[in-house]
C-alpha cells in the first residue's frame, strides 16, 4: 500500500511540475511574443528609440541597428506585421522562437513585398526580455496584395 | 559594358539599377520567387524584413542603407534572386533591356 501511494504521489509531483513548467513556457512565449508585437509596432512608427528599446543593448546587432533604423525610416515607408509566432524553447539564459514577418512597401514600386522566416533569439537585460539575434532561415518575395 | 561613344553612357547607373529589378520581374513571377538563403547575422526583427525587400528590389532605398545592412541582406538578396529564377534567364532580361536602352553590352 506503501508503494502505491509512493508511485501516485510521484504521478502527482510530476504532473504538478509538468503544469508549472508548461505555464511558465506559457509565459516566456507571451512575452517574447511580446517584444516582437513591440518592435513591429514600434517600427511601423518609425520610432527609432521604441525600437531599440527591444534590443539588447549588448546584442552583437545593436550597433547595426542604431545605424540602420533611421536610414530605413528615411528612405522606406515599409509596414511589417508579424505572421507566425512559435515558442521553442529555452535554457537559463537564452530564448528562442520562430517568426515570421510580412514587410511591404506601398510607396516604393521597387521595394520586394517578402515573408521572412526566423529563429529568433532572446535574452534578458534588466530583467526584460529583448532581441538578441536573427538566424535567417529563408525568405519568400511575395505579390504585395498577398 | 563598353562605354565609349555611347551617348547614354552618363545614364549607365541609373539604367543599371532599374533593368536589374526589370530582368527579376521578368524572370519570373513574383509569387514563385522564393528564398532558401540561409545565413546569420545582421538586423532583428522588421528591419530585417525591411531590408530584404529594399536590396531584392533594388529600390530606391539602396542608396541609404549603409554598410549596416551587411552580409544577411546582400546574400539574402542573391538567394532570392538565385532561387526565383534561373541565372541564365536574369541576365537574359538584364542584358535586353541595357541593350534597349542604348548601352553597349559586351557579353
Amino acid at each position: 500500500m506503501k508503494q502505491v501511494g509512493g508511485v501516485i504521489g510521484i504521478m502527482v509531483l510530476s504532473l504538478f511540475a509538468s503544469t508549472v513548467s508548461a505555464s511558465d513556457d506559457d509565459g516566456l512565449a507571451a512575452a517574447l511574443r511580446g517584444v516582437v508585437e513591440k518592435n513591429l509596432a514600434a517600427f511601423n512608427r518609425e520610432d527609432v528609440q521604441t525600437t531599440l528599446q527591444t534590443i539588447d543593448t549588448r546584442s552583437p546587432e545593436y550597433s547595426s541597428m542604431q545605424q540602420a533604423l533611421p536610414e530605413q525610416f528615411a528612405a522606406l515607408d515599409a509596414r511589417t506585421e508579424l505572421v507566425d509566432f512559435r515558442y521553442v524553447g529555452h535554457d537559463d539564459e537564452f530564448a528562442v522562437a520562430r517568426v515570421k514577418y510580412r514587410t511591404v512597401d506601398s510607396s516604393d514600386e521597387q521595394f520586394m513585398a517578402n515573408i521572412l522566416d526566423t529563429m529568433t533569439l532572446f535574452h534578458q537585460e534588466n530583467g526584460v526580455w529583448k532581441y538578441w539575434g536573427n538566424y535567417v532561415l529563408g525568405g519568400t518575395i511575395i505579390s504585395p496584395s498577398e | 559594358m563598353d562605354t565609349f561613344g555611347n551617348s547614354r553612357a552618363q545614364y549607365l547607373s541609373r539604367d543599371t539599377e532599374e533593368c536589374r529589378a526589370l530582368a527579376m520581374r521578368a524572370s519570373g513571377s513574383i509569387s514563385e520567387q522564393t528564398s532558401q538563403a540561409a545565413v546569420t547575422g545582421g538586423l532583428l526583427g522588421a528591419a530585417s524584413g525591411a531590408a530584404i525587400g529594399s536590396i531584392a528590389g533594388g529600390s530606391r532605398s539602396s542608396a541609404g542603407r549603409g554598410a549596416a545592412l551587411g552580409g544577411v541582406t546582400g546574400a539574402m538578396a542573391s538567394g532570392a534572386r538565385a532561387s526565383a529564377q534561373t541565372e541564365a534567364e536574369f541576365q537574359r532580361a538584364f542584358r535586353n533591356c541595357l541593350r534597349q536602352r542604348g548601352h553597349n553590352v559586351i557579353n
